[in-house]
């Protein structure tokens, strides 16, 4: 059929005498083939939630990442399908800020007293430079003795003199000057001229990057839209994308035309200058923008049932400012000793700040140092792409061979090679390991060196090791079990070293930048639907049914599953701490009080309050039950914290106070629960559980993770430091539509002390409720809970401010939150909830419970906030 | 060198449309999810992440097509 | 130059011609093993039924998608003269028992892991149902499965079990 379509079309079109004419003729042959209606691609067959920890690691103490990833796509209909992902990254460490040749690395520093945000560094070069000019005996010796041999002072450049309001025969600034050159030239001359990186440590930062997307399915065209945001202190993003991809040929065909935009802006943090408590001064010094498109085609081919090939081409334009705001670049030549002397030194106070070095110096570049800019990169670059790949299975072996290669070139004059070789095999028990290996070549920038000794024509500058020359190569494995209620898991491992010499033509821009690093992910993905459940729906497995009611949001570890069963469920926690402090039971605690008696040390006293405080806790639980008497579970959990503070009217300091806040992963709990008696209305059963330091406790109001920055208070972080025990006795009883349970449960610190020198009180809690299942959908709880929290034993001075840490003349910055007295104390409460749940059809084993938790009597340890209430929701799958 | 250009895209399109001749039924390896152009798109993307911060190339790993081709 | 280029065109084009079974011809038999027995399928045993051909694979997720509809369709109308064979043609015949442990089905099942069956049928899509009806006759072909699929599915059926209902006998 296919041959007489082709024939008759090529005869029609007699003038086919060009072979461009018969090519289209075929084409147009094959596209109007009369083909059965066939439906293309089509939507996930059911929900699916996944998950991904990964984190990165620099050797050395670089960077290191750590990356949250969680997303669910549904299938909405035949043709729609809509997903959604969120993306937690949390970044600290150090890079490479700039790179010198050894023998100049102290002259050439960023801690040379220039001002960072680049304007005229007025009278404030650095004292150590002049002082060692003027000190050093040698240089003033050899002056002296050319001055005397008939050596005269060059004069000092006009223009810049007059711009700077200095006479330029004045015999002071010019002594100054050539004192000032004859010193650098000294000191940057000669010795050891090996290549030094200077690194640079970052504050840690938190990014967010939630995307959403959707799938449209037409026939044989699929539309993919997707749209989402990143946002972190110096960087937010806007992007999205659209792909459009069109199935022909008995489907064998794919191409796929897609289109992809980001809109970025680039913000520089300046150093807050007032202290832990003083937000004051934290703006950007710096922000600037710029867009990227890329356009891309990409063509798939299936040539037989074991092999498919695939051929893409991508084009990118980047505009805008491109450069790095935090990099630096050292650059010979580009200011004089006599500009440097005049405009860092001589340049009056008074004269306009915003004019810059630019203004009297003509030069582009910021400087931040002796020879030390800001590095400039060019304000566009165009990048081309092209990508081969084969997949091909091996049915003898059960493996598939991935082979890809990619080479890409742009108008920095960077190219690259990347050839990446992976092999599928697929083992028995549901097991799959894929080893794989990447290879990858790159060219420097035509405007990239380690450092420069004259200035570039065009101007741009950069020593970014990104933009060398390097190879890099890495190998990794990566093992998938699947378990046979659609949960899927995978753990990788992989290894990178970047080397200088891998680059393809063994030159690379040396060795100082090589580093390694390694890469490690876990993921987690189930399958969210009852297609997992049986066929013919009129059968109810015994198992399923469901004894007594759902328990209340509030409480965990609060019932057993059936053997074989697993259950994932999402808990999130919000609560508030607001309206003024309570000592003890008394509220109305005036500011007086709080300045002389809520702070540790009772001589020095506060000069801070917190005025409110938020704690939203999401905690992801995952259950299995390995039989009917054992249930094991593991709970991660992500806090996010935010508090609020004010000096107190009688504060020394002019700091301002604020609002500081702290996310990231918190401690992890690991529980067994073991069945201990059950009859048809009644069931008891014992946790023992074990909570692992997983949450930071070290995180700083700067930032930084060092051993001196000062640390966030003892309630803003993230666990508890300490390995604790925690266990807990629970029973539940059910008659009809009522249902009704209780529980003790109990923290008790395993350790004595954690690293920075406390530990936080042990707890025990009980609480009693009662539940009424109005439908078989809707039930409804009643509960009381009573909790005893011990204060925190020891203290940290690291949470506590250290004036002779910045300058020992400050005044205290003391808070009413580094006191350990200050937390724990009685608490009462009571809990109304609601739970929906879908005991029947495509939804079943889902529920969702909400529960709102109300102080009734709170008696604080100390001086604490009052707590506002916590609202608690929970949503679980059993499957 | 035009026409050699003409030449190969010839072979390719009619490679393409007719020497793949897999059979609906056939699809069955392709289908398989280690078969996929990205068989572990969350993998994938982590890993460009980390390459595309510390590289300066990007992009390129896109794609769709093969698989079970079902209706 | 050109003309060679036709040339490979038309060599390549020379596709073998596949007689396919279009609606309105009779079904033929094809080599599958019946699941159950172990034997041949045979069509001609099911004269006189309302027959649903399903052409199935494990690795086809709207082929599993229909095996509910089907297998309830089945059970709801057997008495009626309504039967399923569905002919598996997974390359590995374990792949599909494995998934009908999971998802067990009342209906006929056959195995074909050479694609025997689906190459005389010329199945066009995965999955592919011959709708026949009770002189054995192909009545419709329903490519792929989709939900929406259900009620027009439902109701040919019906349709084809009402024919001949007051007439005796078998043809």
């Amino acid at each position: 059929m296919v041959l007489v379509a082709a024939v008759v079309v090529i005869k029609k079109n007699k003038q086919a005498t060009s072979g461009k004419n018969a090519l289209l003729a075929l084409t147009g042959a094959a596209l109007s083939l009369p083909s059965p209606e066939l439906k293309a691609d089509s939507p996930v067959d059911q929900p699916q939630l996944n998950t991904q920890f990964g984190y990165y690691s620099e050797a050395g103490n670089r960077m290191q990442v750590q990356v949250y990833h969680g997303g669910f796509v549904v299938p909405v209909s035949d043709w729609f399908q809509f997903s959604f992902s969120y993306d937690q990254d949390t970044y600290s460490g150090a890079s490479p800020s700039y790179v010198v040749p050894a023998n100049s690395a102290d002259i050439v520093t960023k801690a040379s007293g220039f001002d960072l945000a680049g304007g005229p560094a007025f009278g404030l070069m650095n004292d150590t430079i002049l002082k060692g000019a003027f000190a050093d005996t040698a240089i003033w010796a050899g002056l002296q003795a050319d001055l005397a041999n008939g050596f005269v002072l060059p004069t000092l450049p006009v223009n810049v003199a007059q711009k700077v309001g200095v006479d330029p025969n004045d015999s002071g600034v010019r002594m100054q000057t050539e004192l000032i050159k004859r010193y650098l030239e000294k000191k940057q001359s000669g010795g050891d001229h090996t290549i030094k990186q200077i690194i640079e440590a970052h504050p840690l930062e938190t990014r967010h990057m939630p995307i959403l997307k959707a799938k449209l399915f037409f026939g044989p065209y699929t539309l993919t839209a997707s749209g989402g945001y990143s946002i972190e202190p110096d960087y937010t993003s806007t992007f999205g994308s659209t792909y459009h991809s069109f199935e022909f040929n008995d489907k064998l065909t794919t191409v796929t035309l897609g289109y992809k935009f980001s809109n970025n802006h680039i913000f520089r943090a300046a150093p807050s200058t007032g202290g832990p408590h003083d937000h004051g001064g934290s703006a950007n010094d710096f922000n600037a923008d710029n867009t990227y498109r890329t356009f891309s085609m990409a063509l798939s081919q299936v040539f037989s049932k074991n092999t498919l090939v695939y051929l893409s081409g991508e084009y990118s334009r980047k505009r805008g400012y491109l450069s790095n705001p935090y990099k630096l670049v050292h650059i010979k030549g580009l200011l004089s000793a006599a500009e440097y002397t005049l405009v860092g030194i001589n340049a009056p106070l008074d004269l306009d700040q915003n004019k810059g070095w630019k203004y009297y110096t003509g030069v582009n570049l910021i400087p931040v140092g002796i020879d030390l800019f800001r590095e400039v990169r060019p304000d566009k670059r165009d990048q081309w792409s092209v990508t081969g790949g084969v997949n091909q299975y091996f049915s003898s072996l059960k493996g598939a061979l991935h082979a890809r290669y990619r080479y890409q070139w742009d108008d920095w004059a960077i190219r690259s090679h990347t050839l990446d070789l992976a092999w599928y095999q697929q083992l028995s028990f549901g097991l799959m390991i894929e080893p794989y290996i990447r290879y990858y070549s790159q060219t420097a920038a035509d405007f990239y060196a380690p450092y420069f000794l004259a200035p570039r024509a065009d101007g741009y500058y950069s020593s970014d090791y990104r933009l060398s020359g390097f190879g890099k190569l890495s190998g990794g494995i990566t093992i998938t079990k699947q378990f046979v209620k659609g949960v899927t898991l995978s753990a990788g491992f992989e290894y990178m070293t970047q080397r200088s010499s891998l680059q393809l033509d063994g030159k690379g821009s040396g060795d100082f930048a090589d580093i390694d690093a390694y890469l490690l992910t876990a993921s987690l993905n189930i399958n969210l639907s009852s297609l997992g459940g049986s066929i013919d729906n009129t059968h109810q497995s015994p198992r399923h049914s469901h004894h007594g009611g759902p328990l209340p949001a509030g409480i965990m570890e609060g019932h057993m599953l059936s053997a074989g069963d697993f259950m994932v469920s999402y808990n999130y926690s919000h609560a508030d701490w607001a309206d003024g402090f309570q000592r003890g039971t008394h509220s109305g605690i005036n500011d007086q009080e709080l300045a002389t008696s809520a702070c540790r040390v009772i001589s020095i006293g506060c000069e801070f309050k917190s005025t409110a405080m938020r704690m939203d806790m999401h905690m992801i639980n995952f259950m299995y039950a390995p039989t009917d008497w054992l249930n094991l579970m593991l709970m991660p959990q992500f806090a996010y914290k935010k508090m609020e503070m004010t000096p107190l009217p009688n504060a020394l300091s002019d700091a301002q106070g604020g609002p500081h806040e702290n996310v990231g992963l918190g401690d992890t709990l690991m529980t067994a629960l073991f069945k201990v008696f059950e009859n048809e209305h009644h069931h008891v059963h014992l946790g023992i559980g074990v909570s692992a330091p997983t949450g930071r406790i070290d995180v700083t109001f700067d930032g930084f993770l060092n051993n001196t920055s000062q640390t966030q208070s003892y309630g803003m972080q993230l666990g508890s430091g300490t390995w604790d025990l925690r266990s807990s006795l629970t029973y539940t009883g059910y008659a009809d539509q009522w249902y009704w349970g209780g529980q003790v449960s109990g923290i008790k610190r395993m350790q004595s002390r954690n690293k920075l020198g406390y530990a936080l009180g042990d707890e025990i809690k009980g609480s009693v409720w009662v539940g009424y299942k109005a439908t078989s959908w809707l039930a409804f709880t009643l509960r009381n809970q009573y909790l005893v929290q011990g204060s925190i034993r020891g203290f940290s001075s690291r949470m506590e401010y250290q004036p002779s840490l910045t300058d020992p003349a400050d005044t205290p910055q003391r808070a009413n939150t580094e006191n350990p007295a200050n937390y724990g104390g009685k608490f009462w409460d009571i809990g109304l909830g609601v739970t929906f749940s879908a005991p029947q059809g495509e939804f079943s084993g889902h529920s969702l419970s909400v529960e709102w938790l109300q102080p009734v009597i709170h008696d604080y340890n100390g001086y604490q906030l009052k707590q506002d209430g916590t609202l608690s929701v929970r949503w679980g799958y059993k499957f | 060198m035009n026409a050699l250009i003409y030449y190969a895209f010839a072979v390719l399109v009619s490679l393409m449309l007719s020497a793949c001749n897999v059979a609906p039924w056939e699809r069955g390896n392709l289908a398989k999810p280690e078969m996929a152009i990205n068989p572990n798109v969350q993998h994938a993307a982590f890993r460009e992440h980390v390459f595309e911060s510390k590289e300066a190339s990007s992009g390129g790993i896109i794609g769709s097509g093969g698989g079970c081709g079902c209706n | 130059m050109r003309n060679s280029i036709l040339f490979v065109f038309f060599i390549f084009f020379l596709s073998p011609a596949t007689k396919a079974i279009e609606v309105n011809e009779m079904a033929v038999s094809c080599p599958a093993t019946l699941e159950s027995t172990k034997n041949p399928l045979s069509l001609k045993k099911y004269l006189g039924k309302v027959i649903y051909l399903d052409f199935w694979a494990s690795w086809c997720p709207p082929c599993k998608k229909s095996m509910p509809f089907l297998n309830a369709l089945r059970n709801k109308l057997h008495d009626q003269g309504f039967e399923i064979i569905a002919i598996n043609v997974d390359e590995d015949s374990e792949d599909a028992r494995k998934l009908l442990e999971q998802f067990p089905v009342d209906y006929v099942i056959a195995m074909d892991p050479h694609g025997v069956c689906p190459k005389k049928y010329d199945v066009k899509a995965m999955p592919s149902a011959y709708l026949i009806d009770k002189q054995g006759k192909v009545r419709k072909i329903h490519l792929g499965f989709r939900s929406s699929d259900e009620h027009e599915i439902r109701s040919f059926v019906t349709q084809l079990l009402n024919e001949d209902k007051n007439k005796e006998g078998i043809n």
